[in-house]
């Protein structure tokens, strides 16, 4: 029977584990404090070479600058 | 009230003074920006309520601002700059590190002293051109790309090594293009750090650090590499400075 369950389950399994681990990933990248920064830099260049708006560039610096601020928070509660 | 010190650097001074209101104005007037002694040593320094927030963002705003007050320090003083964010909660911990730290304090600000930082970004303004010279000029590239073509090859990976291929000729292109950027200039600086090309269109990301008095020379160096056969068309060039050397403290 535990045979039969493991034919059923793992697939399941596998399929959760691969979302858990591409959402780790997702997650890494979107939180990693030296990706943000380098995000904001070529933003800046970007601006200042005219290739987008002060209004593109405040909305996009905001969702970086939260997210910066985000993932100092959970280094904090989360240190490694 | 949440009430922060906010830093900006540490100078050589023996008197108090106020640089006025020319600080971060993000919730009202400016801020008054204050230099405090304490024999010998100064912190630049203002008074900031921060509200609700933890921390003072770092926006592009209040980072040109944080530059501007630093400047501003530079007209009468050298300054140590501290990095955007730097704050503590009472006098007393100003009082700490300074005393802590007083022998450092001193060494760096006698090593800075008459000398800038100057930043120079160089990128090439249209990829597509910089492609098709690689598709036009590079030997191996051009081989395998006559290659594929003369036998009509269509298969995925071939054409994935011919990517692989123009990767590599624009890392040795940017290799050579900053070659030339650092034997120009490096001569007349006292140091240097090349940092990370932060774009694939850029090439040369460096911070020099150069006395005042070669200040004009190298301005007059940028200015003839930008006329550098290689350099001068399709290029950006960001100059910028003087700073306050950030990068050699």
């Amino acid at each position: 029977m535990f045979i039969l369950d493991d034919i059923i389950l793992s697939p399941i399994k596998g399929i959760f584990s691969l979302a858990k681990v591409i959402n780790d990933r997702v997650q890494e990248e979107l939180y990693n404090p030296e990706k943000i920064q380098e995000d904001l830099m070529q933003l800046q260049l970007k601006f200042e070479l005219d290739q987008i708006s002060e209004e593109e560039y405040d909305a996009l610096e905001e969702d970086l600058l939260a997210r910066l601020s985000e993932s100092k928070k959970r280094m904090r509660s989360n240190p490694e | 009230m949440n009430r922060k010190l906010y830093l900006y650097g540490v100078v050589n001074a023996t008197e108090d003074k106020s640089f006025g209101p020319i600080g971060m104005s993000t919730d009202g007037p400016p801020n008054e920006i204050l230099l405090k002694t304490f024999e010998g040593l100064g912190v630049v320094f203002t008074d900031k309520d921060l509200g609700d927030e933890d921390e003072i963002p770092a926006t592009r705003k209040n980072l040109i601002n944080h530059q501007k007050v630093i400047e501003a320090v530079m007209v009468d003083h050298t300054i140590l700059p501290f990095s955007f964010g730097t704050a503590v909660d009472t006098e007393q911990q100003i009082v700490d590190v300074i005393n802590e730290r007083r022998d450092e304090f001193v060494s760096t600000i006698e090593k800075i002293d008459g000398k800038v930082e100057l930043s120079l970004k160089i990128m090439w303004e249209k990829m597509d051109a910089v492609f098709a010279n690689i598709l036009e000029e590079n030997i191996q590239v051009r081989a395998k790309k006559d290659y594929l073509a003369a036998n009509n090859i269509q298969d995925q990976n071939e054409k994935i090594e011919l990517g692989r291929l123009v990767e590599e000729a624009l890392v040795e292109k940017k290799e050579d293009m900053i070659d030339i950027v650092i034997d120009k200039l490096q001569p007349l600086a006292l140091d240097m750090k090349v940092q990370k090309n932060i774009t694939e269109a850029m090439f040369a990301n460096v911070a020099f650090f150069v006395s005042k008095s070669e200040e004009a020379q190298f301005d007059q160096a940028v200015n003839e590499l930008s006329e550098h056969e290689l350099l001068k068309d399709n290029t950006i060039f960001k100059y910028v400075g003087p700073i306050a050397p950030f990068n050699f403290i």
